[in-house]
C-alpha cells in the first residue's frame, strides 16, 4: 500500500501556530489551509485543542507540499504530525510569550523561520497571581524572538484587532500574507476568509491592517503621548532638589497636596530635604541618589495611605467618570450606570474617629472577637444623585483626618520607618535604601493591609532594629526578607526567614556556643 | 446547543462513489462507518473523538433513512454494553469513547464481550488520549487488548488508510468472532486531509429490516460452563483466524530501504513522526521514500510472527518504536525472534524515552543513538547526531536569552465561568472553617486543583468525587469536601457515590457544579440539560435523583453568589451528624449561554430596543497592585496593567475587554472584603425617554458638584 517513489519531490513546507484558547487559533488554521488549498496545493493540518481550548496554550500544525496537486500525480505525499525542531519555515504566534515558547522550543530557528507574531502580552496565572510584579521580561522575550528567527514581522496586532472590531487572528493572516514568507497570493487569504462565512467584514478589516504593517506600512492613530515628565515642577519648590529625583519628588508633593491640603505637601517636602541632606552627606550623587528617590517615593505612598476618604474622593472626580466611560467603552448616545463595591469595617470607621474614641471601639470589638468580622456590605451607584452626595461627604471627611485614629496611627509608622531609613543610612547606604524600599510591604486594605503590615513589623522588629542597636549593615538581610514577604500570599517564606534569623541570634547569644 | 455544528459535515457523510471526502480524521472514520453497513453507533463523549458522536447526532435525517441506530450513552460502560447486539445477531456495530479512562469503563463489558466472542463486525473506536493536549492519566489502550483478547487497529494516519482499515476491521472481526479496537491518537482525530469515498452500505438488518426471531446460543454466554468454552475457542479458532486474516489481507505494510542491515518495526500511528524525523535527518524525502526498510504495523494486536521474522531476518539490527509503557510490542517481538532463532538485535526502549510522546524531536534522537549502536555501514550515524546537535545548540541560545523559561500556561476557567465562584466560595469558607480536604472530580472544574485556586487533593475518576471521599470521611476534623459536575453525576456519581454514601450513613458535603452540559468536551446535553441530543424533552432533574435516593439535606444556590455559596458551605461544613449535605451550585456554562444570547442581545440593540450590557472595571487610582483579587479569580479577563502612577512598582489590576458581566471579581473583592477598587458598569443601549430624563438630572446635579471640584484644596 505504501508505494515507492523515485521522483525528487522537495520538503514540505511546514507552519506552526500557537494560540491561546479561545483567540480563534482554529480559525486562523482553517483560513491558511484553505488558501493554500486554494493555491491548488496539498495541505494538511492537525491540532491538539483537547482541554487546552480552555484559556490554555495551544498549536495547530500545518504542512503543504510545493508541487501542486495537478502535478503531483499518483505520487502521494506524507505529512508529518507533529513540527520538527529546525524545520519550521512560518511561526505564527498570537502572543509575545507564545512566540518566546516557540523559540525556546527549537521551533523558531535563525536559518529557516519567519516569525509573525503580536508583540501584545496576554499574561499567564503565575504572572499575574505574583505579589508584586511577576510579569516575564518582555524584552527578553522580544531580543529573543528577534535575534533567533530568519525574519521577524512582530507588531501589536491586539490593538490592530481592536481597531477592526474583530480578533486577533484575522490581523495574524494579513500579516501572514503581507510578510511573503508563502507563495500564496493574499487574494486566496482572503477568498479564505469569505469561504469562512462568519464575521466576514471584520475580519477583513482585521486581515488589511496586518498585511499593511507587515509591508511596512504604518496603521492606526499614532502612539498616545509620553506622559509629561515633570508634573508639578512648577508648582512645587523642586529647585533645591537634584534633577534626578524632581520626577518622583514633583509626583510626590502633587500627591500629599492632593491627598491633604498644601501644608501636607509642604510636611512632606520637608522630610525629603532631610533625607536629600543625609543623601549629599553621604555622596549621593555618586550613588545616583537612590536614598533619596526610594525615600521620597515610599514616603508619598505612606503618608498618602488608603482609607475610605481617599477612596471615595478618587471613586467621585470627573477624570474618573471619563475613565470609567472610555474603560468601558459606552458611546456618547449610551448610558452609563456604575455600582461600587465597597464593604467599610472598623478600620474605616476608624479612619475618621478621634484615637482614644477609635481605641476604645477597637478594645470593645476585640473582647467581642469581631475586629475582623463587622463590615457593611454597601452597592454603592455613584452615577445617582444620591449615591454621589454619599461618597461626596465621605470625601469631605478629609478635614476630620488629621485628628482621627488611623492617622495617629500611620503617623507613628511612618515616622519609625523614616528614623530608620535614617539610621540604617547612616550605616551603610544600601542598608538605608534597602530599609525605605521595605515599606512598599504596607499597601492596600483590610485583609491585604494587616498582612503587609505584620509582615513589615516582623521584618522591622527582627532585622532592621537588631542590625541598626548593633551598628552593622543588614542590607542583604533586608532585601531576602523583604523578597521572602512577597513570595506568598500565606507569609510562610517571611516566617521561615526570620526563625531562622531568631535561631541565629539565639546561637550567637550562648557565650559558649558548641560548634554544631 | 452544542458548541460545534456539524452541518456541513453532514454533507460529507453523504457523499458518494468517486467523490472526494475533505475534513477531520475522526470525521472520516464516520463516514467509513457507514461505508461499512453498521447498523448501530453508539459512545460517551470525550477528547478527542467526541465529534465522531456529534457529527451523527446531527445526521439524523440520514442514518433514518439508511436505518441506523444512534445512541448517545450514560457513559463508556453503557456504549461498549452496546456491541452485545453483535454477539448472537449479523449486524455491525461501532462505539465510541476517549481513552484510556473510557476504556477503564468499559472493561467490565469489554470483557463479557470478547469472552462471548461476535457474529456480527463490533468495531471500538478509542481516542488514544496520549502525550501533548491530553487531559487524563498517561497509560496504553493495549493493555485492554492483551487481557481480554481483542484485537488493536493503530492505523497509519492517512485518511484512505484509516477508512479502509474500519472496513478491514470489520471483516476481522467478523473473520476471527472477535471484537476490533481501533486506538486514533490526537493528532490523528484531528487530521485534516482527503479520501475518495465510496457509497454508503445500507445495513442488512437495521431499524427499517428488523430481526425477526430472537436467537439463543449457549455457548454465547458469559457464564460457567460456557466460559470455559469460549477461553479455549479464544485460543484455539479466533486467535489463529485473526493472525491469517492479517496476514492474508496484508494489513501491516513494508516499506524497502536500500540501507538493508537494519530496519524499523513501529506502529502504524507512528509512521508520520517517523517519517518526518528520518526526513530531517536525510533519511527519507515528502513522499515517504525512506533508506531504512519499514515494517509499518497497522495492527500491533496480535504480531503475525511470520511477517516479524521475514522483516527482521539477515538485519544486524531492528529498532522498534513503540510509544508508551511498558513495552509490550518490543517484548513480543524479542520473544518471537528467539523462537524462531532469528539473530538480529532489538533496540527500542534503550535508545528511546520510556515515558511520553514520540514526536518526531524525540525520534530524531533515538534514531541517532540507534544508528550509532547499530554501526550500519551505509549511513553516516555522525551526521544525524550533529542535526540533532545543531537544534539543541539553538535552544541553549533561546534559554540565554530569555534568561528563565518562558512562564507554562495550563488551560483554566474561561472568562465568567460558573464554577470559578465556588471555588473561590471553597477558598474563602475555609477562612472561618480551617482548612479542609476536598475530593475532586473530573471536568472543567479539575481546572481548580491548578493555580490560583490549588483546591482539590485528589483526582480518582469520572463521577468519583464523593466515592473518593468515604475512606477519609470518618476520619477527618473537618467534612470531606467532594466535588462533582452534572456530567460526573449521570456518568456514574448518583450511584457510586451519592446512593452509597447514603445507604452507608456517611459523613460529607457533596458540591454538584450544575452548568447543564458535559461543558469540557464540547457542550454534549446530559439528563439535567432538560432535552437529549435530538432535543427530546429529558424530563429529568438532580434534584429529583437526590430526593429518589434518600438524600435529606439539599440546598440549591446561584453559583455566582460567592457570598451565598460561602454561607451554604459553612453551613454544610457545620452540620454534622447530618449524612450527607449536598450543595448544587447552578449557573449555566458561560461559552454556551453567550452562544445562545449574544446574537439575540445583538439583534435587540439593532432593533432599538434597551438593552443593558453589564461589564466589571478596577479603579486604577484605588488599586494598590498586591493581586488579592487574581489570586482569588483567575479569571483571563481580570489581568495586570502597568500602573500608570509613577509612584508604583507593582502592575495594578485590570478588566479587559473581554469581560462577560459574571461579577464574581465584585463578589469576591465584597465577600473576601479585599478593596473598593472594583466597580460594576451597565452600559444602557437605547435608552428609553425615562433614562434619559433621570440621566439629565443626574448629571446637572453632579456635574455642579463635579464643577466645583475644579480648584484644588
Amino acid at each position: 500500500m505504501i508505494a515507492r517513489s523515485t521522483d525528487d519531490i522537495p520538503r514540505n513546507r511546514a507552519i506552526l501556530v500557537a494560540a491561546l484558547g479561545g483567540e480563534g487559533g482554529g480559525v486562523l488554521a482553517d483560513w491558511i489551509a484553505t488558501a493554500i488549498r486554494r493555491a491548488g496545493l496539498l495541505c494538511q493540518t492537525t491540532s491538539i485543542p483537547g482541554v487546552a481550548q480552555r484559556t490554555g496554550a495551544t498549536t495547530y500544525y500545518l504542512e503543504y507540499c510545493e508541487i501542486p496537486i495537478d502535478e503531483l500525480g499518483d505520487r502521494r505525499v506524507v505529512f508529518a504530525l507533529t513540527p520538527v525542531p529546525g524545520d519550521v519555515d512560518v511561526m505564527v504566534a498570537s502572543e509575545l510569550v507564545e512566540a518566546a515558547r516557540a523559540v525556546q522550543n527549537g521551533y523558531v530557528t535563525a536559518d529557516r523561520t519567519t516569525l509573525i507574531a503580536s508583540s501584545h502580552r496576554v499574561y499567564a496565572t503565575s504572572e499575574k497571581i505574583a505579589m508584586e510584579d511577576g510579569r516575564f521580561d518582555p524584552a527578553r522575550a522580544l531580543k529573543a524572538a528577534h535575534d533567533l528567527s530568519h525574519r521577524a514581522v512582530i507588531f501589536d496586532m491586539e490593538r490592530a484587532a481592536e481597531e477592526a472590531g474583530t480578533v486577533i487572528n484575522a490581523v495574524l493572516l494579513g500579516a501572514l500574507a503581507g510578510s511573503r514568507a508563502l507563495p500564496i497570493d493574499p487574494a486566496h487569504f482572503e477568498a479564505a476568509i469569505e469561504a469562512g462565512g462568519k464575521g466576514v467584514a471584520a475580519s477583513k478589516r482585521g486581515f488589511m491592517l496586518g498585511l499593511a504593517a507587515a509591508r511596512g506600512e504604518a496603521i492606526g492613530a499614532a502612539a498616545a503621548p509620553a506622559e509629561p515628565l515633570r508634573p508639578g515642577t512648577g508648582a512645587a519648590p523642586l529647585a533645591g532638589f537634584p534633577v534626578e529625583t524632581r520626577f518622583v519628588i514633583g509626583h510626590g508633593h502633587a500627591r500629599a497636596c492632593d491627598y491633604q491640603d498644601a501644608a501636607y505637601g509642604e510636611t512632606y517636602l520637608e522630610r525629603v530635604r532631610d533625607l536629600l541632606a543625609l543623601d549629599r552627606a553621604l555622596n549621593g550623587a555618586t550613588r545616583g541618589w537612590r536614598l533619596t528617590i526610594e525615600g521620597a517615593r515610599n514616603l508619598a505612598l505612606r503618608m498618602t495611605y488608603e482609607d475610605v476618604i481617599r477612596v471615595a474622593d478618587l471613586k467621585t472626580r470627573a477624570e474618573r467618570f471619563a475613565t470609567v466611560r472610555a474603560e468601558t467603552r459606552a458611546q456618547a448616545d449610551q448610558l452609563l450606570h456604575v455600582t461600587e463595591y465597597l464593604k467599610p469595617g472598623l478600620e474605616e470607621v476608624c479612619a475618621v474617629l478621634p484615637p482614644r474614641l477609635g481605641d476604645r471601639l477597637l478594645a470593645w470589638a476585640r473582647r467581642r472577637g469581631i475586629e475582623h468580622r463587622l463590615h457593611v456590605g454597601l452597592h454603592v451607584r455613584s452615577d445617582t444623585v444620591s449615591g454621589f452626595l454619599l461618597m461626596r461627604l465621605l470625601a469631605r471627611m478629609r478635614r476630620l483626618r488629621r485628628g482621627s485614629w488611623r492617622f495617629a496611627q500611620e503617623s507613628a509608622l511612618t515616622a519609625r520607618w523614616y528614623e530608620a531609613v535614617l539610621a540604617a543610612a547612616r550605616i551603610d547606604y544600601d542598608f538605608g535604601v534597602a530599609v525605605a524600599d521595605a515599606a512598599t510591604l504596607v499597601k492596600g486594605y483590610s485583609g491585604t493591609y494587616r498582612r503587609g503590615l505584620r509582615n513589615f513589623d516582623l521584618l522591622f522588629d527582627e532585622v532592621v532594629k537588631p542590625a541598626i542597636a548593633a551598628g552593622r549593615s543588614a542590607a542583604p538581610e533586608v532585601a531576602e526578607a523583604r523578597r521572602a514577604a512577597v513570595a506568598d500570599p500565606d507569609s510562610d517564606a517571611l516566617d521561615a526567614v526570620i526563625a531562622r534569623h531568631r535561631a541565629e541570634r539565639d546561637t550567637a547569644r550562648l557565650p559558649h556556643a558548641m560548634p554544631a | 446547543m452544542p458548541e460545534r455544528s456539524f452541518h456541513e459535515e453532514v454533507a460529507q457523510l453523504k457523499l458518494g462513489e468517486g467523490e472526494y471526502f475533505e475534513g477531520e480524521g475522526i470525521l472520516a472514520v464516520t463516514k467509513a462507518l457507514l461505508q461499512s453497513g453498521v447498523s448501530y453507533v453508539g459512545g460517551y463523549q470525550g477528547a478527542p473523538i467526541s465529534a465522531l458522536v456529534d457529527v451523527l447526532s446531527d445526521a439524523g435525517d440520514l442514518l433514518d433513512e439508511l436505518g441506523v441506530h444512534l445512541d448517545t450513552c450514560a457513559n463508556e460502560a453503557g456504549a461498549a454494553a452496546m456491541l452485545s447486539a453483535s454477539v448472537n445477531y449479523p449486524v455491525r456495530g461501532a462505539v465510541t469513547f476517549k481513552s484510556v479512562v473510557g476504556t477503564n469503563v468499559a472493561s467490565d463489558a469489554l470483557s463479557n464481550l470478547c469472552s462471548a466472542g461476535v457474529t456480527g463486525g463490533a468495531l471500538i473506536i478509542v481516542g488514544e488520549d496520549y502525550g501533548e493536549g491530553s487531559s487524563i492519566i498517561q497509560e496504553r489502550s493495549h493493555a485492554f487488548a492483551m487481557k481480554s483478547q481483542f484485537w488493536l487497529l493503530d492505523p497509519r494516519p492517512e485518511l484512505g488508510n484509516i477508512v479502509d482499515l474500519v472496513e478491514l476491521g470489520f471483516e476481522l472481526s467478523e473473520a476471527s468472532n472477535t471484537p476490533v479496537m481501533m486506538e486514533l491518537r490526537i493528532r490523528a482525530c484531528h487530521m485534516t486531509g482527503r479520501f475518495r469515498a465510496r457509497d454508503n452500505v445500507r445495513p442488512r438488518l437495521s431499524t427499517r429490516t428488523v430481526i425477526e426471531t430472537p436467537v439463543f446460543h449457549k455457548d454465547r454466554i458469559s457464564l460457567p460452563p460456557a466460559t470455559y468454552v469460549q477461553e479455549r475457542h479464544k485460543i484455539d479458532v479466533r486467535w489463529p483466524a485473526a493472525v491469517a486474516y492479517i496476514a492474508e489481507h496484508k494489513i501491516n505494510e513494508r516499506v524497502g530501504g536500500d540501507i538493508e542491515e537494519v530496519g524499523f518495526i513501529l506502529q502504524g500511528g507512528m509512521y508520520n513522526h517517523v517519517i518526518a524525523a528520518l526526513r530531517a535527518l536525510g533519511l527519507a524525502d515528502s513522499t515517504g521514500a525512506s533508506r531504512i526498510p519499514l515494517l509499518v504495523l497497522n495492527c500491533v494486536y496480535p504480531l503475525v510472527p511470520q511477517e516479524i521474522s521475514d522483516f527482521a531476518a539477515g538485519k544486524k539490527a531492528v529498532l522498534v518504536i513503540e510509544e508508551g509503557q511498558p513495552n509490550f510490542i518490543e517484548q513480543q517481538i524479542k520473544a518471537l525472534l528467539a523462537d524462531a532463532e532469528v539473530a538480529t538485535r532489538v533496540h527500542g526502549k534503550n535508545v528511546l524515552p520510556e515515558a511520553g510522546e514520540y514526536v518526531a524531536a524525540v525520534l530524531m534522537d533515538g534514531i541517532a543513538k540507534f544508528l550509532s549502536r547499530a554501526r550500519a555501514t551505509g549511513v553516516d550515524a555522525l551526521d544525524a547526531a550533529q542535526k540533532v546537535r545543531r537544534i539543541e545548540e539553538s535552544r541553549r541560545k533561546a534559554l540565554d536569552i530569555l534568561g528563565a523559561p518562558v512562564p507554562a500556561r495550563p488551560p483554566g476557567f474561561c472568562t465568567g465561568c460558573p464554577e470559578r465562584p465556588v471555588f473561590s466560595a471553597i477558598k474563602l469558607v475555609q477562612e472561618q472553617v480551617g482548612q479542609v480536604h476536598v475530593s475532586a472530580d473530573i471536568g472543567c472544574h479539575s481546572f481548580a486543583t491548578l493555580e490560583p485556586f490549588k483546591v482539590g487533593n485528589t483526582i480518582l475518576g469520572y463521577g468519583l468525587g464523593l466515592a473518593s471521599s468515604s475512606g477519609l470521611s470518618s476520619m477527618m476534623r473537618n467534612p470531606v469536601i467532594s466535588i462533582m459536575g452534572d456530567g460526573g453525576f449521570w456518568h456514574q456519581g448518583l450511584t457510586t457515590g451519592i446512593a452509597n454514601h447514603v445507604f452507608n450513613r456517611d459523613e460529607g458535603v457533596l458540591v454538584i457544579l450544575k452548568n447543564g452540559y458535559a461543558s469540557a468536551t464540547g457542550h454534549q446535553h446530559i439528563p439535567s440539560t432538560g432535552t437529549n441530543s435530538r432535543d427530546e424533552a429529558s424530563g429529568m432533574a438532580i434534584e429529583a435523583a437526590l430526593k429518589g435516593v434518600g438524600v435529606k439535606w439539599v440546598r440549591t444556590v446561584g453559583s455566582y453568589r460567592v457570598g451565598a455559596v460561602v454561607n451554604a458551605l459553612k453551613d454544610a461544613i457545620l452540620a454534622r451528624g447530618k449524612g450527607l449535605r449536598v450543595i448544587i451550585a447552578e449557573g449555566e456554562c458561560m461559552l454556551a449561554r453567550q452562544r445562545r444570547e449574544k446574537p439575540v442581545i445583538a439583534a435587540r440593540a439593532k432593533a432599538g430596543e434597551r438593552v443593558v450590557r453589564t461589564r466589571y472595571g478596577v479603579d486604577e487610582a484605588t488599586c494598590t497592585g498586591d493581586h488579592s483579587c487574581i489570586r482569588l479569580s483567575g479569571c483571563p479577563t481580570l489581568t495586570v496593567k502597568q500602573s500608570s502612577d509613577p509612584l508604583r512598582t507593582a502592575p495594578v489590576a485590570h478588566v479587559t475587554n473581554g469581560c462577560v458581566g459574571c461579577g464574581n471579581c465584585g463578589e469576591v473583592a465584597h465577600a473576601a472584603v479585599l478593596c473598593p477598587s472594583f466597580y460594576k458598569a451597565e452600559i444602557i443601549q437605547n435608552p428609553t425617554r425615562m433614562d434619559r430624563i433621570l440621566a439629565a438630572v443626574r448629571g446637572a446635579v453632579i456635574g455642579f458638584f463635579l464643577s466645583r471640584q475644579g480648584t484644588p484644596a
